[in-house]
């Protein structure tokens, strides 16, 4: 593993316990993240992106359990690597991290906040806690980071309630209290979904800035190969909680390997393909559900270049093609199988 | 913020002048009045009165007036806190009820009070610890609870009490403080009496607020603020005071008036149950026998309870909740 790695995640495997039974949700999971990059979640809904970004902050719903791997944070603040799979969920050292290191922005600007809360109460709660700092302090640094987010007025913002800001007022707003305290890392699931269209690039423009100058590593999740583009130093495709192709960001979109990514690619709407009047691709058929996984390849059932008796029969596993790309398809194996 | 206190209190004042024209009308309805069934009294002990005497006596009483002459009369009458005259007692009717609406309104007060001390707690435990035997054995009480009848459980725990402690559980008093001077010992005395008529009054309503707590916060705690207060690092305990608790308590104390409706209207049962001090009894006694202002003084009563209570929990409202505050309608 090189030095400089701020996160990495092994084999991990999340399951839900479902009448005794426990179906695992993700499965196999390899990430690594370098201090200050930016790394894109992409699959669509239901793949296990929202549960693969909770495991990082102990944040599984209850039924949801991590079965097997191990999240390891290199932690800047604290100087050594530490074991997130093995801490208490509820216990201390996880509650140093959350907020602190790690900080996360979640999808609904509209219910992230308290409703019953002032945006300047929230923000220099996080302050408060991991800063130990007074009141009067906290709040110039609430005061600042709205400031730094673009909201204008940001002395008024901080004593108003949520329901009188804007949506994107609120993301920003959540935006910044997730960086507060200057963390290491940022989850960013789906930011920019509720948003309108124009908004959403304001958003993401403003992620682009903060991450420059704060220099944070951001994990994306997102469905939308576009947003991708723009962002993503690295990006991994997940489909049915497996990663079925992962690497550099250009590396994948100029040059897709799984049927899956290729599909995902010709659904998205570009001004080039437009002119040309070729026609958008949606991809067939509906993503499996858990309790009703396909043998052999999880995409199987949607793919159009299924080999006979070898895609419905063995599940791929992960294979190097070149150094900035790995991807799970039986048309693209190589001999150096990465062990699954 | 202003506006909105007014708002409400205007509409608690009309209220109330609304309610003082249903109680009037209230207590004309039942046929006969105060002087029909004081004739009936009389007859039955062999007295026959003439249709002059009897004319002569409405004429006194007032009561040959037109309907509205009277109800100006009456209501003129309360705003200046005098209640009219109770013809059963021969007493002003103020003074009657001075000395029984105390401890009505300590029943009432302590029983709620009860409730929402008992039930909150108890609604966060059950939410928290969901399906723990806590949480059943709290579920089943209360479905025994929501299930008896006041009067039965008031009658089964005056027998509980008589066998375990050999008290009678009846009263507000002992003997030798029934009519002593308030004393730190009377007040003693009542408290060691008082939680019998409290706990029956209060049960009901406590499994219900305990149902109402545990459904909100199970809600609550899967809300999307409630993680992302987690992702930033506050403690469990924190966390679930300050944010999900918090919301969940609004809808409880939107129900105050509600509940507060339900224990004065279950109170004159119970007080005859237990034999109480209290305005209950005599609640029943003036409707049986046509009192007319003892009557409508206590039904105006009840029901500016009532006013009060929910009153006081939209003022609550409007101080947990900036959403209400701000008039927006989120
Ligand atoms: N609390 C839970 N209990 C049971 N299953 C769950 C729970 N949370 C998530 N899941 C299941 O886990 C799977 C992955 O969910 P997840 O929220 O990670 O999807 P996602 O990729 O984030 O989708 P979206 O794009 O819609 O956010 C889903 O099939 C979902 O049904
Ligand atoms: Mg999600």
């Amino acid at each position: 593993m090189g030095q400089d790695n701020l996160l990495e995640i092994e084999n991990l495997r999340i399951c839900v316990d479902s009448d005794g039974e426990s179906l695992p949700i993700v499965d196999n999971i390899n990430l690594t993240l370098k201090v200050g990059e930016i790394l894109a979640l992409v699959g669509e809904s239901g793949c296990g992106k929202s549960v693969t970004a909770q495991s990082i902050m102990r944040l599984l719903p209850k039924m949801l359990k991590i079965e097997t791997g191990q999240i390891t944070w290199h932690s800047p603040k604290q100087g050594k690597p530490i074991d997130i799979t093995g801490l208490d969920p509820r216990g201390k050292e996880i509650r140093h991290i959350r907020g602190d290191e790690i900080a996360m922005i979640f999808q609904e600007p509209m219910s992230s906040f308290s409703p019953l809360h002032t945006i300047g109460n929230q923000i220099m709660e996080v302050v408060r806690i991991h800063r130990n700092a007074g009141k009067k302090e906290a709040r110039a640094v609430a005061v600042e980071m709205l400031d730094r987010v673009g909201i204008p007025d940001p002395n008024r913002v901080v004593e108003q309630y949520p329901h009188e800001l804007s949506g994107g007022m609120r993301q920003r707003a959540m935006i910044a209290k997730a960086l507060s305290c200057d963390p290491a890392l940022l989850i960013a699931d789906e930011p920019t979904t509720a948003l309108d269209v124009t908004i959403q690039a304001q958003v993401l423009s403003l992620m682009n800035d903060l991450q420059r100058e704060f220099g944070m590593a951001i994990v994306f999740i997102t469905h939308d190969l576009g947003v991708v583009a723009q962002v993503a130093d690295k990006v991994a495709i997940m489909y049915l909680g497996k990663i079925v192709e992962q690497g550099v960001t250009r590396e994948i979109l100029l040059n897709p390997k799984h049927p899956y990514t290729v599909n995902l690619l010709e659904a998205v709407p570009r001004l080039g393909r437009i002119e040309d009047r070729q026609a958008l691709v949606p991809i067939q058929g509906n993503v499996p559900s858990l309790f009703d996984r396909p043998i052999g390849c999880p995409f199987v059932t949607r793919c159009s270049k299924v080999i006979a008796d070898r895609c419905d029969v063995s599940n791929p596993s992960l294979s190097t093609i070149s150094k900035d790309h790995k991807v799970a398809c039986f048309l693209h194996e190589t001999t150096e199988r990465i062990p699954a | 913020m202003f506006n909105v206190v007014a708002n409400r209190i205007l509409w608690a004042c009309l209220m109330m002048a609304a309610i003082s024209v249903v109680a009037f009308t209230l207590i004309q309805l039942p046929p006969g009045d105060f002087v029909d069934s004081y004739v009936n009294h009389k007859q039955q002990g062999g007295v026959i009165m003439t249709k002059d005497e009897v004319a002569e006596m409405r004429g006194t009483l007032g009561l040959d007036r037109p309907m509205y002459v009277q109800y100006f009369d009456w209501v003129g009458g309360v705003v200046q806190g005098d209640f009219g005259f109770s013809w059963e007692f021969r007493r002003p009717v103020s003074e009657i009820i001075g000395e029984r609406l105390p401890l009505t309104l300590i029943l009432a007060f302590t029983t709620l009070l009860f409730t929402y001390l008992t039930a909150i707690p108890i609604g966060i435990y059950s939410a928290v610890r969901q399906y723990s035997v806590g949480d059943h054995v709290f579920t089943v009480l209360g479905y025994i609870g929501l299930a008896t009848p006041n009067f039965m459980f008031a009658l089964v725990l005056l027998y509980f009490a008589h066998v375990f402690f050999g008290t009678s559980a009846g009263g507000l008093f002992s003997a030798e403080f029934e009519t002593a001077p308030w004393s730190w010992a009377r007040i003693v005395d009542l408290l060691a009496h008082l939680w019998v008529p409290v706990v029956v009054l209060g049960t009901a309503g406590t499994a219900f607020q305990i149902r109402t707590m545990r459904a909100t916060l199970l809600d609550e705690l899967n809300k999307l603020y409630v993680t992302a207060a987690r992702a930033s690092g506050v403690s469990e305990f924190r966390l679930l005071i300050k944010y999900p608790v918090r919301m969940a308590i609004n809808p409880i104390v939107s129900t105050i008036g509600w509940e507060l409706t339900n224990i004065i209207s279950g109170a004159p049962i119970v007080g005859i149950v237990l034999s109480l001090p209290d305005t209950g009894p005599l609640f029943v006694d003036a409707l049986l026998n046509s009192d007319l202002y003892l009557a409508g003084a206590l039904i105006l009563i009840y029901c500016g309870l009532v006013i009060i209570g929910t009153l006081i929990s939209d003022l609550l409202l409007i101080a947990l909740d900036p959403r209400i505050r701000m008039g927006s309608t989120a």
